[in-house]
C-alpha cells in the first residue's frame, strides 16, 4: 500500500538517495544534505508551530511503500512565495504599437520581469523515483497536498501556483536559457538549477534582465519553449488543469516553463472532498471506484488511495492502521477517476 | 568665387533638381514637391526678423558666383524636437555581477532618449556630385560653423550632426534588420520617408523599452554607431572640427550622433574678426573661410588673404563683390583646415 506522511528527520539519508536519483532535474531537490536536512526541519518546524496567516512554512510529505523505509517520492508545499527573497516571474504581456494614420497596428509580446506571485503558496518540489512512476503515484503525492491544506485553508495563501518544468532539447539544454539568461551569467543551466534549489533564486534573478525583453528579439526556439512544458511533465499539466489551475501568462524565468495558477479554495481538491465518519470492515465493498482518502490530521497527516463504491470507502483495518484512523474517526474523501489512475474498465 | 548665401524663394527649379539627386537614406532632402516646398519655405522664414530663433530651420545655397547656379545645399536647424519628439538611442552598459556566484557580465543597452531636445542640429548638406571637388565640399560644411560664430546667441551651446547608419552593399541595413522591422512590418527606406513627413509615427511604433544588445544579431550589433561608407569623409571632417561621437546612435540604422559644444568647434573658437582693406593685388597663402556679418545677407566663400596690418586683410574686389563687403567693413576669418592653421 502506498501511503503519504509529513518527512521527518529519519528520511534524512532515503532522501539523500532520492536526491540523487533526481539528478537535478528538479529545481527543489538538490542533492545536498544541508539543504535537504533544512527543509526536513522546516517542515517539522512548521508542523509545530501556530500560525495565523502564511508564512515561509515549508511541508514536504514522502511517499512510501508501507512497511518500507524507502522513499520513492517527495512533494512539498510553500505557503507564502516572496516573503525572505523576492520570488520573481516573467509576465507575458503584449504591447501595442499602434497608428490610426499609417494603419499600422503591431501586437508585440514582451516579457515582463515581476513579483506578482508574492504571497501566493505554491506547490513545489515533486518528484518521484523514475521506476515507481506510475499515474497512481502521480495523483497521489500531487494531490495529497491539497486534501492537506483543505482543513486549514488559512494556513495558506489566497491563491496557489505551481510552477512547471519548461522544454528541454535532446541535450537536455533550455533552449530559453541559451537565448536569454546565458547573456546575462556565462552559466550552465544546470548550475543556476542548482543555485537556484538551495535559495540563491534572488541572487541569480538579481542578474537577469530588469527591463521588459521583447520576444520578437528572441531565438525562434526560445520563443517556441514559452509557455511550454517539456514532454515528460504533461502529465503533471493535465492533473494541475484537472484541479482548476489556470495558466495566466507567467512563465519561470529561467526555462520559460509555464506557473499556473488557482484561487485555493477554488482547487478541485480543496472544494470537492468531502468528510465523513471512518468506517473500518474486513471485506469492505468495492466496485472499482477510487477514493483519494486522509485521515485529516495535522502533524501525522496520512493520505493513500483506496479502492471502494460509489458512494465513498470503506478501511480494512490494516489500510485504517496505516492512515491512522480508527472507526469512527473523521475522514476527508475525494473521488477519483479510474482511468486518470490507469485503471481501465 | 563659390559661395555660401542664404536660400532665396527663386532657388526653388535649383533646390527641386538637387532634391531628385540625393537618392534614399537622405531623408532631410527627398525627391519629392511638398517636402523640398516646406524646406524652401522654412529656410526663407529663417532669415526674416521678430521670429522665434529657437524654431528657426536655416538654409544655405552655395552659389557658382561664375554661372549664377546654386549647386549645394546645407541645413542648420536652430533646435530640434520642440514640435515633434527626438528621438535616439543611448548606447548604455549593464553590468550584472556577484561574487558569491562568481559571476561577471557587462551588457550594452539601448535606451530610447530623446536628450538632444533642444539642440541645434548640423542638416541637410547635399553638394551636386558634378562640383564635388575644389574645397567645395568643406566650405559648404563648414560655412555653417562662421554663421554659428557670428549668431551665437542664436543656438544651442551644443551642436549636433547625424551621420547616415551603416547599410551592406544591397542598401540593406542590418540595425534596422534586426531591431526595427520587428516594430514596424515595413522597409527601411520607407520608414524612412515616412519619417520626412512625420516623425510622431516613430514614437507610436518603436520599442520603448530599453534592448538588450546581446538579443540582437551579431550584425546589427556590429553596425551601431557605425557611419555609411559614403558618409565617412563626412564625419573625418566634422571631426577635425572637435565633433565627437558620446554615445547616441539612430533609431533606424544606429549611425552615429556627433556633438560638439559650439564655442569648442574649431573653426569657431580660432576665428576672429578683421577689417577688410580691397584691393587688385593679388592674394597669396592657405585658403581660408571668408564671411560677412550679416544676417540675412550673410555670405561666406574661400580666399587666400594678404595681411596688410594688425587685424586688416586685403581681398580682390571680385571677392569683395561676392561678399558684400566694402573697404572698412568686418570680416571673420579662420583658415579653412585645422591641420593648415598658423
Amino acid at each position: 500500500m502506498l501511503i503519504i506522511r509529513p518527512i521527518d528527520h529519519n528520511d534524512l539519508s532515503a532522501l539523500e538517495q532520492l536526491a540523487q536519483s533526481a539528478a537535478g532535474k528538479t529545481t527543489t531537490l538538490p542533492d545536498n544534505r544541508d539543504y535537504l536536512s533544512e527543509l526536513i526541519s522546516q517542515t517539522q518546524l512548521a508542523l509545530h508551530q501556530p500560525v495565523e496567516r502564511a508564512g515561509s512554512e515549508s511541508y514536504h510529505f514522502v511517499l512510501q511503500h508501507s512497511g518500507s523505509d524507502e522513499i520513492i517520492g517527495i512533494a512539498g508545499i510553500d505557503a507564502s512565495v516572496g516573503l525572505k527573497t523576492p520570488f520573481y516571474s516573467y509576465r507575458i504581456d503584449e504591447i501595442v504599437h499602434a497608428s490610426t494614420e499609417l494603419q499600422i497596428h503591431n501586437r508585440v509580446p514582451a516579457l515582463h520581469l515581476c513579483q506578482d506571485y508574492t504571497g501566493c503558496t505554491r506547490l513545489c518540489t515533486l518528484f518521484i523515483k523514475p521506476d515507481q512512476r506510475t499515474p497512481q503515484t502521480l495523483h497521489l503525492l500531487s494531490r495529497a497536498r491539497m486534501l492537506f491544506m483543505a482543513p486549514q485553508l488559512q494556513r495558506f495563501g489566497r491563491r496557489t501556483i505551481a510552477e512547471l518544468q519548461g522544454m528541454m532539447d535532446e541535450q537536455g539544454r533550455s533552449p530559453f536559457w541559451e537565448c536569454l539568461g546565458r547573456h546575462f551569467f556565462d552559466m550552465e543551466f544546470d548550475r543556476a538549477n542548482y543555485l537556484t534549489g538551495i535559495n540563491s533564486k534572488a541572487f541569480i534573478a538579481d542578474l537577469m534582465p530588469h527591463y521588459p525583453v521583447y520576444t520578437t528579439l528572441l531565438s525562434e526556439e526560445a520563443r517556441q519553449a514559452l509557455g511550454q512544458v517539456r514532454p515528460d511533465v504533461e502529465e503533471v499539466l493535465d492533473l494541475l488543469i484537472d484541479e482548476g489551475f489556470k495558466d495566466r501568462g507567467y512563465v519561470d524565468i529561467f526555462d520559460a516553463g509555464p506557473t499556473l495558477e488557482s484561487r485555493t479554495d477554488d482547487l478541485r481538491s480543496v472544494y470537492d472532498t468531502r468528510t465523513e465518519l471512518c468506517q473500518v470492515s474486513e471485506q469492505p465493498l468495492t466496485d472499482g471506484h477510487w477514493w483519494l482518502v486522509s485521515n485529516d490530521k495535522w502533524r501525522d497527516y496520512r493520505c493513500a488511495l483506496i479502492e471502494g463504491n460509489t458512494t465513498g470507502a470503506q478501511l480494512t483495518p490494516a489500510q485504517a492502521q496505516q492512515l491512522g484512523l480508527t472507526a469512527g474517526d473523521s475522514m476527508r474523501l475525494l473521488a477519483m477517476d479510474s482511468a486518470d489512475l490507469g485503471f481501465l474498465d | 568665387m563659390m559661395v555660401v548665401r542664404p536660400i532665396r524663394s527663386d532657388d526653388w527649379d535649383a533646390l527641386r533638381a538637387l532634391a531628385s539627386k540625393t537618392g534614399p537614406g537622405f531623408t532631410s532632402l527627398q525627391d519629392d514637391d511638398v517636402q523640398v516646398q516646406a524646406k524652401l519655405d522654412a529656410g526663407i522664414a529663417a532669415f526674416e526678423t521678430g521670429r522665434d530663433p529657437k524654431l528657426a530651420n536655416y538654409l544655405f545655397a552655395l552659389e557658382d558666383g561664375d554661372s549664377g547656379q546654386v549647386v549645394g545645399v546645407c541645413g542648420v536647424d536652430a533646435a530640434v524636437g520642440l514640435d515633434n519628439p527626438w528621438y535616439n538611442y543611448r548606447v548604455g552598459t549593464i553590468v550584472q555581477a556577484s561574487k558569491e556566484l562568481d559571476v561577471y557580465s557587462k551588457t550594452q543597452i539601448l535606451t530610447i532618449s530623446n536628450d538632444y531636445t533642444g539642440h541645434t542640429e548640423l542638416c541637410s548638406l547635399f553638394l551636386d556630385p558634378d562640383y564635388r571637388h575644389s574645397k567645395n565640399g568643406s566650405l559648404l560644411s563648414k560655412a555653417r560653423f562662421m554663421f554659428l560664430a557670428q549668431f551665437a546667441e542664436r543656438f544651442y551651446h551644443t551642436i549636433l550632426a547625424e551621420m547616415r547608419g551603416y547599410s551592406d552593399e544591397n542598401g540593406i541595413s542590418p540595425f534596422w534588420e534586426g531591431l526595427g522591422r520587428h516594430f514596424f512590418t515595413i522597409d527601411f527606406d520607407q520608414a524612412d520617408q515616412l519619417t520626412m513627413h512625420s516623425k510622431v509615427f516613430i514614437a507610436e511604433l518603436m520599442p520603448k523599452y530599453p534592448i538588450y544588445t546581446n538579443l540582437l544579431p551579431d550584425d546589427a550589433v556590429a553596425a551601431i554607431a557605425q557611419t555609411h561608407k559614403n558618409t565617412t569623409p563626412a564625419r573625418r571632417l566634422l571631426e577635425n572640427e572637435g565633433f565627437r561621437y558620446t554615445g547616441h546612435v539612430d533609431i533606424f540604422d544606429a549611425g552615429p550622433a556627433l556633438e560638439a559644444p559650439l564655442q569648442d568647434i574649431r573653426a569657431v573658437r580660432e576665428s576672429r574678426l578683421v577689417t577688410v582693406v580691397v584691393s587688385e593685388e593679388e592674394t597669396h597663402g592657405q585658403p581660408y573661410l571668408v564671411s560677412n556679418t550679416h544676417f540675412a545677407n550673410f555670405r561666406c566663400g574661400l580666399s587666400a588673404l594678404n595681411r596688410v596690418g594688425p587685424d586688416r586683410v586685403q581681398i580682390t574686389p571680385a571677392k569683395a563683390k561676392s561678399l558684400n563687403v566694402n573697404t572698412g567693413d568686418t570680416l571673420r576669418i579662420v583658415a579653412l583646415s585645422a591641420e593648415r592653421s598658423f
